[in-house]
């Protein structure tokens, strides 16, 4: 059975139907809507919308062209084997995201809107996803992450006094990366506290670009900013990977437990 | 208390763990990978291997110790799209056993979710694994693909002519993506909102099609289970609780981490044998069993066993099998708060007493922890925890009013205590914004 054949069987179109005044881009400003809108604009965007639910035509305004979008090759092909990988292509938002998220920085405008052309879905479907998770930005979040641990575990260990010393080893400010992060003056590093990371035998701990470090010091806070400036390894001997098991790498399999 | 002496591991799950190369197929083949795979697909009928897990007793490791072999049961019989999802979304404060067992041995998970496909009749199978754990996720890919070429996944599954296909699929940050039905809306390509139950994700799950969605650690005992049989699975624990658990210990303990244990075991040799006892010799005075949403227990509680059935007895729960330890210098009023912010945060907003019941319970146990509270604040936040319990789609809510319920019950007077020493301190000035990062000083 292909995919397609799969989707009418259940009824489907391919993925399931969007509600047209939901996803139509600004529709989530209706302060700027209603001071703003024009008779063409009304036209345009809202009142047709509103008299032609679900018509093929509405759809076209809503899905970015591929060819406006100006995705670029190499990023259209890592979309489409992405989506290749799902029975339903909508599976592909959070990956096609993520592969925004490494091509720019974060999610731009721009990115999202190559994504969702790819897709064939809305620009504002796709940002609806992003806008719930916390590892997507849709702001300009710096060429490094740091993502410092500040629930129970780490918290008991000295979690935010090690937020503290990320923000001043960067220069960030304490109650911003304290409340969804933010970015270095310098536009390099982005510090956040976070919730918990799933690495309280590190506490106090931290994800520095995606690896695990811990436990850490706050002397280890500027050592690392300064090897995320200067290109270097960063804290080589506090790298999750380096450690063996808590009951150490010696404890023999039990008895019993033959393979 | 002193360090206890000589006790002991049970390496099952953990065997081999930290043997150099174990993440790469040769070592994992070399050391006895794979036969249960080759068995499972050759030799044994899916329904004989159903009938084996459920024998075997194992319990879904994730947190509701659901028996595994009868929810796999529940998917239906016959020719159609059935899935199979494993969670390894792990974000339950205190949880990290997962990420070990992924990092350092992903092929026992590759093959175990390969078997439970082939149980559960599945031929497409993902790994929903937290967005965070980048480094695990990579890993796991890596194994995946050379299962694939292998022939250990793909159309003809060792040329048995089952196929099951594999896919690593990351999250992005959002604890609700635990919540199985949050996981498949997100796996959807959704926002991650929990689903009303029923239809339960057996019967109508991914894409509409009947599924099974286990844990990781539960996936991974597979193998052996089918190595060795049911029988020999039963050989640890006890009766209700069988098998081994990798219990992850953290908090003022002196050695936090993965220990893997026989069910049944006494606490007390978990926290002050295995993990070497309290920070400093301090005193014990408040422990989460089984991750940061289970009801919290005290040194009274030290003996009893670690297991399903005795801590569901003492009024908490095993829940993941995540042990988190405060000792006599932790607040109990600011690790409610700590507690309370988490699931604020993560309450993905979709019912209205998890939403707000969780943004109203910070806002009290600030004023609390601030000195700004007044006794009767202690009722209504008791009452407001009493009426999120059972009130959502999910258990997010339940998760804070379980523990947070407890701590107030339970220390009371810590809290009394910290609302009459904040009211003789000149109290704090109104202007200063509550903040979720804002240092609290342990013990302070």
């Amino acid at each position: 059975m292909t995919d397609e054949e799969r989707d009418q069987a259940r009824g489907g179109s391919g993925e399931p139907p969007v509600p047209d005044e939901q996803s139509k881009p600004g529709s989530g400003e209706p302060a700027q809507a209603s001071d703003e809108v024009t008779p063409e604009h009304d036209r345009a965007s809202g009142a047709q919308g509103m008299a032609h639910p679900g018509v093929e035509g509405s759809t076209a305004v809503q899905v970015p062209e591929a060819h406006e979008a100006g995705v670029p090759d190499d990023l259209r092909a890592e979309m489409e084997e992405i989506i290749s990988r799902y029975p339903q292509v909508r599976s592909a938002s959070l990956p096609v995201l993520f592969a925004v998220q490494r091509r720019y920085g974060w999610c731009t405008p721009e990115g999202i809107r190559q994504g969702a052309a790819v897709m064939g879905v809305s620009a504002a479907y796709l940002e609806s996803v992003a806008s719930f998770y916390d590892l997507f930005h849709l702001e300009p979040a710096g060429r490094h992450r740091v993502l410092v641990c500040t629930n129970i575990s780490c918290w008991m260990r000295g979690g935010d006094e090690l937020l503290e010393s990320f923000c001043a080893a960067t220069g960030v400010d304490a109650h911003d990366a304290g409340h969804g992060g933010t970015v270095s003056p310098d536009g390099e590093i982005y510090v956040s506290g976070f919730e918990c990371l799933g690495a309280c035998d590190l506490a106090p701990m931290a994800s520095i670009d995606e690896r695990y470090y811990g436990p850490l010091t706050e002397d280890d806070a500027p050592a690392a900013v300064r090897a995320l400036r200067e290109g270097g390894d960063v804290l080589p001997e506090k790298q999750m990977a380096t450690r063996p098991a808590a009951g150490g790498p010696d404890v023999g399999p039990d008895p019993r437990a033959v393979s | 208390m002193a360090e206890m002496a000589d006790v002991q591991e049970t390496r099952v799950l953990f065997r081999n763990i930290d043997e150099p190369g174990l993440p790469t197929l040769e070592v994992y083949e070399r050391l006895g990978g794979y036969t249960a795979l080759k068995r499972a697909f050759r030799e044994i009928e899916p329904g004989d291997l159903l009938t084996e897990f459920e024998n075997s007793g194992l319990r879904g490791r994730g947190g509701a110790g659901f028996s595994m072999g009868k929810k796999a049961g529940f998917l239906p019989r016959g020719e159609m799209d059935k899935y199979l999802c494993c969670n390894a979304d792990e974000s339950e404060p205190g949880a990290f056993k997962d990420r070990e067992l992924m990092f350092k041995n992903p092929h026992q998970l590759v093959e175990g979710v390969a078997i439970g496909a082939l149980a559960a009749g599945a031929t497409r199978a993902f790994i929903f694994i937290r967005g965070e754990y980048a480094e695990v996720a990579d890993r796991l890919e890596n194994a995946v693909r050379e299962a694939y070429d292998a022939g250990y996944l793909g159309d003809d599954v060792v040329g048995s002519g089952t196929a099951v296909h594999l896919v690593v699929h990351r999250g992005a940050g959002a604890y609700i993506c635990g919540e199985e039905t949050a996981l498949l809306d997100a796996l959807e390509g959704k926002r991650g909102n929990p689903r009303l139950k029923p239809p339960f994700p057996a019967i109508q799950g991914l894409y509409g099609g009947p599924t099974l969605i286990n844990n990781v650690e539960t996936l991974s005992n597979l193998p052996n289970i089918v190595n060795n049989g049911a029988d020999w699975f039963k050989g640890f624990g006890t009766e209700q609780s069988t098998g081994t658990k990798v219990v992850s210990v953290s908090g003022c303990v002196k050695r936090p981490g993965n220990y893997e244990i026989e069910l049944g075991i006494p606490s007390r040799d978990i926290i002050y044998g295995l993990a070497g006892g309290i920070t400093e010799d301090r005193e014990l005075k408040a422990w989460y069993p089984g991750g940061s949403s289970s009801p919290v227990l005290g040194p009274e509680e030290l003996d009893v066993p670690y297991s399903f059935e005795a801590m569901a007895e003492a009024g908490s729960m095993l829940g993941s099998g995540s042990i988190i330890i405060a000792d006599e210098t932790v607040s109990i009023p600011k690790m409610a708060l700590r507690t309370a912010r988490f699931y604020q945060h993560e309450s993905c907003g979709k019912c209205t007493p998890c939403r707000e019941g969780t943004n109203w319970t910070v806002k009290m146990l600030e004023r609390v922890v601030r000195g700004e509270a007044t006794p009767m604040d202690l009722d209504i936040i008791a009452s407001v925890q009493e009426n999120i319990i059972g009130h959502c789609l999910c258990v997010l809510g339940d998760s804070m009013a379980m523990p947070v319920g407890a701590m107030v019950r339970r220390w009371r007077g810590d809290f009394e205590e910290a609302i009459a020493r904040g009211r003789e301190v000149a109290p704090a000035p109104l202007d200063v914004e509550p903040a979720i990062g804002t240092p609290i000083p342990v013990g302070a």
